[in-house]
């Protein structure tokens, strides 16, 4: 998450809004947010839900596979990272621009 | 070990091809990740979850929830789900 905060800027100038999601609780996740100084919104799936419905579950571990979606003002699916490719928030910050540019 | 123990080695490692080695110098990759159920071009589900956010008054923490149809028409959402807190990336 280190690495979405430090683009936070750069997606904020594309008016996107960044949520990261772990099936953490809501104190250890505003543990996490304090430690790293975040400052976007870190939600708690504890009940895992969400990251089932989406599909990026590792059932075995318990744990959301690393997975980034960026949906649009109409609340499509644009683009998707997953594990390595997710770890490095760039290619989802090159959507955000262009569908900025579109709006 | 001997001399010729050692000569012996060298010998049966040279002989080993060279893609042999490369294999058991580097592990092997992890299998990629199964697709997500949700694809670009489909509208993503909508959901709502907590966090939580420090109390304007500074007396403690309340919890905060927020879905994504709340930015429906008015911002573009980056939705990164990770494995855990504090882990690295």
């Amino acid at each position: 998450m280190s690495r979405f905060r430090d683009k936070a800027g750069e997606f904020n100038e594309t008016s996107t809004v960044i949520l990261g999601v772990s099936v953490d609780s809501s104190w250890a996740n505003k543990a996490f947010r304090e430690q790293l100084g975040i400052e976007f919104p870190i939600l708690s799936d504890s009940k895992k839900a969400v990251a089932r419905q989406y599909g990026v579950l590792n059932e075995e571990s318990g744990f959301a596979l690393r997975t980034t979606f960026v949906v649009d003002t109409a609340g499509v699916v644009r683009h998707i990272d997953q594990g390595r490719d997710a770890m490095d928030p760039a290619g989802a910050v090159g959507v955000c621009r262009l569908l900025k540019k579109g709006q | 070990m001997t001399r010729r123990g050692f000569i012996c080695l060298v010998g049966a490692l040279s002989a080993l091809p060279p893609v042999a080695i490369a294999q058991t110098a580097q592990p092997a990759a992890p299998p990629p990740p199964p697709p997500p159920a949700v694809k670009v071009g489909e509208k993503a589900p909508d959901f709502k979850l907590p966090y939580l956010v420090a109390k304007a008054d500074g007396s403690g923490f309340e919890t905060k929830q927020v879905a994504l149809s709340d930015y429906l028409g008015k911002r573009n959402v980056v939705v990164a789900f990770f494995p855990a807190a504090f882990s690295p990336g």
